[in-house]
């Protein structure tokens, strides 16, 4: 069963054909970033009108790298929710036009837990095989827009359940934020964790808070306000290489709280087994020190590569693919969704705290 | 040549299945806030009136705007894809050139040579253009203040009779005065499909290659956006 895949629920248009083993026969990203680079953010009209141009083009480029005509596959996977409803719509009515032209099977796919199962996408120039996550897992997931920890039970909506999630920025937020802070440019990921890399977090002059919530939610607002307070007081870093130890202590504390509490939820759940996914799970400095913290405590680490981290359109449709081998397909009336279907916990901002395992009686 | 006509770039969607200039069927649906979940439905009541299948279509035409920015995505979005998918040309038309066509094409301009479209842009803006009897622009489509509107009119106008398309003349409170004739049916009210299609199919007979150039939303306003300081 050979699906073809559309995403474009922020700033890149992907389309992709996957099996549903996960076999990926192939895998067109293109991106957006210098459209949005001058702005330090996504701007959301901007990503919509790009989407609407690029759409077209990069399936007939997914399909002829497949060797296959729209005719040969087997069902159409798209990305309806979360993200920009705007952008997510462009994808989702482009889906719909190629499913009802040729009456092919249409399913709508939830982001998120397309990047939870990226883990099991399997490409053909991978040289080494690496072996698949038995379920359940504990799924780190962390992107521009998304920051938090799930129990997968399995592959379908109802099987992940949320842990924690983060109460306002998402990890590669506060990247963005931090490289916007210290005129880095936009995105802050790549470029925070090369000079991070070259850094020394002990010579950085500031200390930072650790971004510390409630038990296994996040909190990244407080590193942002403490080196925009350094920046205030003490200016921008003077040259590279005291913007890279800041850098140094900003990742560091970042990915210690990503770790700490991926480590907790695993012992809390009884699960040995963790997952991480999305765009910052790219980053060189938590992929080390994860995998050093589960070696230390035994647990299994499945760690996907970098293309199948940052946003795709394989992992849309392996997870499509997967809804279509139980059956489920969607009408034409299905369009985009602002929220995930995944249950969740957090609530952003100051919504009522995660349920507290603690009762104090009055 | 069987084709399928798709609008969703305000308030009222519609889809029409025409065969040449035949209208074999048309449906519309009137709320903006679920075009993209309608637009399947309404294209398959049209096609199973006109007696029709998906394969038979042998072009689609699409309404590029100008309208509401994310309505002009719905159907073009839409309509590249059922376009791709059959591997038939796709053909845009302006929502304003289709209003003007079917001003013209229902004989409602009465005497007037050219025909002014006005469309709701928003935030005190109007969509405008206006057009000749052969449906080339006399005025460019353009956004202008709705205050502006009349003055715009009524210069173009030079005291000849211009009819004027659109039920956003309406609201604009637009008097039929000075040589302006306010034209009120239901196809010069808002963008109709039928007419898309109509101007679509003349589109393709006059092409030498149709339907091969890429087909561009028309949005005639930037995306609202600063770039940071440096």
């Amino acid at each position: 069963m050979r699906i073809l895949g559309i995403e474009s629920s922020c700033d890149e248009t992907a389309a992709a054909v996957v099996d549903e083993l996960g076999h990926v026969y192939s895998d067109v990203v293109r991106s957006q970033v210098a459209a949005h680079a001058p702005y330090a953010g996504v701007v959301p009209e901007i990503a919509c009108r790009d989407h609407l141009r690029a759409v077209g083009p990069v399936v007939e480029r997914a399909l002829a790298d497949a060797g296959l005509g729209l005719a040969d596959v087997d069902g159409i996977a798209v990305t309806r929710r979360p993200g920009l409803v705007g952008a997510v719509l462009v994808g989702v009515q482009f889906a719909k036009g190629l499913a009802w032209a040729l009456d092919k099977p249409l399913v709508g796919v939830d982001h998120l837990l397309g990047h939870l199962l990226a883990v099991f996408l399997r490409y053909p120039d991978e040289g080494v095989p690496r072996a698949a996550p038995a379920f359940p897992f504990v799924g780190l997931l962390v992107s521009g827009g998304h920051t938090a920890l799930y129990r997968c039970d399995g592959p379908a909506p109802p099987d992940v359940h949320e842990l924690g999630g983060t109460r306002d920025d998402a990890a590669g937020e506060a990247y963005d934020k931090l490289a916007k802070l210290l005129g880095l440019g936009y995105p802050g990921g790549p470029v925070v964790d090369r000079l991070a890399h070259a850094g020394d977090a002990a010579r950085a002059p500031v200390s930072l808070p650790a971004p510390m919530a409630h038990g296994l939610e996040f909190s990244f607002s407080g590193l942002k306000s403490a080196v925009a307070r350094h920046v205030a007081r003490a200016g921008k870093p003077a040259d590279e290489a005291a913007a890279a130890d800041l850098c140094a202590a900003v990742q560091g504390a970042l990915v210690a709280t990503l770790v700490k509490k991926t480590l907790a939820a695993a012992a809390r759940e009884g699960v040995p087994r963790v997952v991480l996914a999305g765009g910052v799970a790219a980053n060189r400095g938590l992929r080390a020190c994860m995998r050093e913290a589960c070696e230390a405590r035994g647990l299994e680490l499945h760690v996907p590569p970098v293309r199948s981290c940052t946003d795709n359109a394989a992992m849309i449709a392996y997870a499509g693919a997967l809804r279509l081998a139980r059956g489920e397909r969607d009408g034409y009336d299905i369009g985009p969704e602002r929220r995930t279907e995944l249950e969740r916990l957090t609530k952003k901002g100051r919504g009522p705290r995660a349920q507290s395992p603690t009762t104090i009686i009055r | 040549m069987k084709l399928l006509a798709l609008t969703t770039s305000t308030r009222r969607s519609g889809a029409a299945v025409l065969d040449d200039e035949r209208l074999l069927a048309a449906a519309t649906h009137a709320d903006e806030t679920s075009h993209a979940e309608r637009l399947f439905a309404i294209a398959d009541e049209a096609l199973g009136r006109a007696g029709l299948g998906r394969a038979d279509l042998e072009a689609v035409a699409c309404d590029v705007g100008p309208g509401s920015f994310t309505g002009v995505r719905v159907a073009l979005a839409s309509a590249q894809a059922v376009a791709f998918a059959l591997g038939r040309p796709l053909v845009g038309v302006e929502s304003l050139r289709a209003m003007a066509g079917a001003a013209f094409g229902e004989a409602a301009v009465g005497d007037a040579t050219a025909c002014a479209a006005l469309l709701d842009a928003r935030r005190g803006e109007t969509f405008l253009a206006i057009y000749d009897a052969h449906l080339a622009p006399l005025l460019a489509p353009r956004h202008v203040r709705n205050e502006l509107v009349a003055a715009e009119l009524g210069r173009a106008a030079a005291g000849r009779a211009l009819a004027v398309a659109g039920e956003h003349a309406r609201v604009l409170g637009l008097e039929p005065v000075a040589g302006l004739r306010l034209v009120t049916t239901p196809a010069t009210d808002l963008p109709d499909a039928a007419w898309l299609g109509r101007l679509a199919l003349a589109a393709l007979r006059h092409e030498t290659r149709p339907g091969t150039a890429p087909v561009e939303a028309v949005y005639l306003r930037p995306p609202d956006a600063k770039p940071m300081p440096p």
